[in-house]
């Protein structure tokens, strides 16, 4: 199964790829692969959104659905399937309670406009963690995040390959020595859709901004994204607050939002949760970076030579 | 000085740690909790043995191999560690959990061994520890594993007691302290902390 385009983003706990933690030891690490710099030479992050829609409709088929948050994400990946001539459909998953009712209009409004079909499915997410699936889920995946495991729920229910959003996020790492920035790909998250796509043998791409290197090196050349990490602004400490401009300016067009979680309401549910959810599986108890560090990063994608700042200069 | 920061090149050294008869105050091959996974039934197999040698290999494993939040301190005397204490770092708290000692015989030497461990976690901002001591004998531990001049400045409180034959439900206990062991008596996780006074000057909690 590909996860992202040839399975170049790779991670390992302990030392089995794709692997699940056995011990509080093992060390979790991220992987990327390299450009390929003919194609880079000539692409552009736009292209890369319709040729990973068009890799992923030639693994899957015409039968896949997409998890529709109505995020900017989910939109983009909506968007790259209608450019090349495929309408997915589309899944949203309603909580019970209305938590997440103005994402749902934000849903509908953007299938409308996409004349994509759009499957709406009610979800009593707080009865999911009451009645004990969510612990069992968790435990069978290592996955503490309820957004995560009732996504996971339904695509099991629907059997179908699934893609979701999955932004290419970038964390700031800060201890004793100081700051340095990350591109962030987590064992508890990310990594468990990878758990969950081989377990059950359903397809699941969840890494759609990272699905080519391609496409990460297209995204860190922004200027905002430099910006970002060149200057150490006072509590930026993720990029998820400039995602959204980024976002808009490289995909023009999309409907504009206020940036949400869906969780706004259920913020001590979420804590709660994500707490009691971690206890069902082995603890990681020595210090992992959940991801790569962006110096890295850029080696990996570009190659060595970027450390000399020929690669940054042409940016 | 004697007591050394352990490495990969210590693990000879450490073996002879490694052939008590006893853990948590019990004699290994009558607790059935300590046995689990051995096999019994062959009168030929020593079981404290197997089960020595399986906690060598985690103290090998754990910490010798040059982790980040696990490390371990001894008393080195010709080529032999006579006494060893081992420690895990936490991230989440300037806090650090005591995992394991053991001695070939002399726990005088652990004194050394803990003023060594104190001292590297002080440096680094970690004031207070935690520690797992057997409930009868909850008050002896300083007698034999403190100095006179530590002993006085932390002081300490118990936080929780875990019934004998009971799994700790608080996760960072029961996977370091534990160490995923059921304890057939009763067992107290113990809070130990640098007193307010010898706190002159505090840790660094933040940076960007």
């Amino acid at each position: 199964m590909n996860f992202t385009h040839n399975n170049h983003l790779t991670y390992t706990t302990g030392d089995r790829l794709f692997g699940y933690r056995e011990e509080p030891t093992e060390k979790f690490k991220v992987n990327i692969g390299a450009v390929d710099k003919d194609h880079y030479a000539k692409s552009s992050w736009l292209e890369e959104q319709y040729r990973t829609a068009d890799l992923i409709y030639k693994d899957y088929g015409k039968d896949f659905v997409v998890m529709f948050s109505g995020g900017t994400d989910s939109e983009i990946v909506l968007h790259a399937f209608k450019k090349i001539g495929v309408r997915p459909r589309a899944v949203f998953i309603k909580f019970v309670g209305d938590y997440n009712l103005p994402d749902l209009e934000l849903a509908i409004q953007i299938t409308n406009s996409l004349d994509i079909k759009l499957d709406i499915i009610p979800f009593d997410i707080v009865n999911f963690y009451a009645n004990g699936k969510a612990h069992e889920f968790a435990a069978e995946l290592q996955c503490s995040q309820m957004a995560y495991l009732s996504v996971y729920h339904h695509i099991a229910k629907l059997g179908l390959p699934a893609v979701m959003g999955g932004e290419m996020l970038m964390k700031r790492h800060v201890n004793a020595d100081g700051s340095k920035w990350f591109y962030c790909f987590r064992e508890n998250e990310d990594a468990s859709a990878i758990r969950f796509s081989k377990k059950y043998s359903i397809p699941l791409v969840n890494e759609w901004f990272s699905y080519t290197p391609e496409m990460m090196g297209y995204y860190l050349e922004r200027p905002r994204i430099q910006e970002l990490i060149t200057n150490k602004h006072n509590g930026k400490m993720t990029s998820v607050s400039s995602k959204n401009a980024v976002l808009n300016h490289l995909f023009p067009g999309l409907v504009k939002k206020i940036k949400t979680t869906g969780f706004e309401q259920l913020l001590g549910f979420n804590g709660e949760s994500y707490a009691n959810l971690a206890n069902t599986y082995v603890k990681r108890l020595e210090s992992s970076l959940d991801g790569i560090y962006i110096d890295d990063v850029y080696k990996k994608l570009f190659g060595e030579e970027y450390a000399s700042g020929e690669t940054q200069q042409q940016s | 000085m004697p007591v050394v920061k352990l490495n990969s090149s210590h693990k000879a050294a450490c073996r002879s740690l490694f052939n008590n008869d006893r853990y948590m105050g019990k004699k290994i091959s009558e607790t059935p909790e300590f046995l689990v996974g051995i096999n019994q039934t062959n009168p030929n197999v020593n079981t404290a043995m197997v089960f020595n040698n399986r906690l060598y290999q985690i103290f090998c494993s754990n910490y010798l191999s040059g982790l980040k939040n696990f490390h371990a301190f001894g008393y080195e005397e010709d080529g032999e560690i006579k006494a060893s204490i081992s420690f895990w770092i936490s991230t989440e708290e300037p806090a650090w959990y005591y995992t394991l000692y053991r001695s070939t015989g002399d726990n005088a030497l652990l004194k050394k061994v803990l003023d060594e461990v104190i001292k590297y976690n002080e440096e680094a901002g970690r004031l207070k520890f935690y520690t797992l001591v057997h409930r009868r004998h909850s008050r002896l531990l300083r007698r034999f594993h403190w100095n006179k001049e530590n002993d006085e400045r932390y002081g300490y409180f118990d936080e929780f007691v875990v019934p004998g034959k009971t799994k700790c439900f608080y996760a960072n206990a029961w996977e370091l302290l534990f160490k995923r062991f059921i304890v057939p008596e009763d067992s107290v996780v113990r809070c130990n902390y640098l007193k307010q006074e010898y706190r002159t000057e505090l840790p660094i909690g933040g940076g960007l």
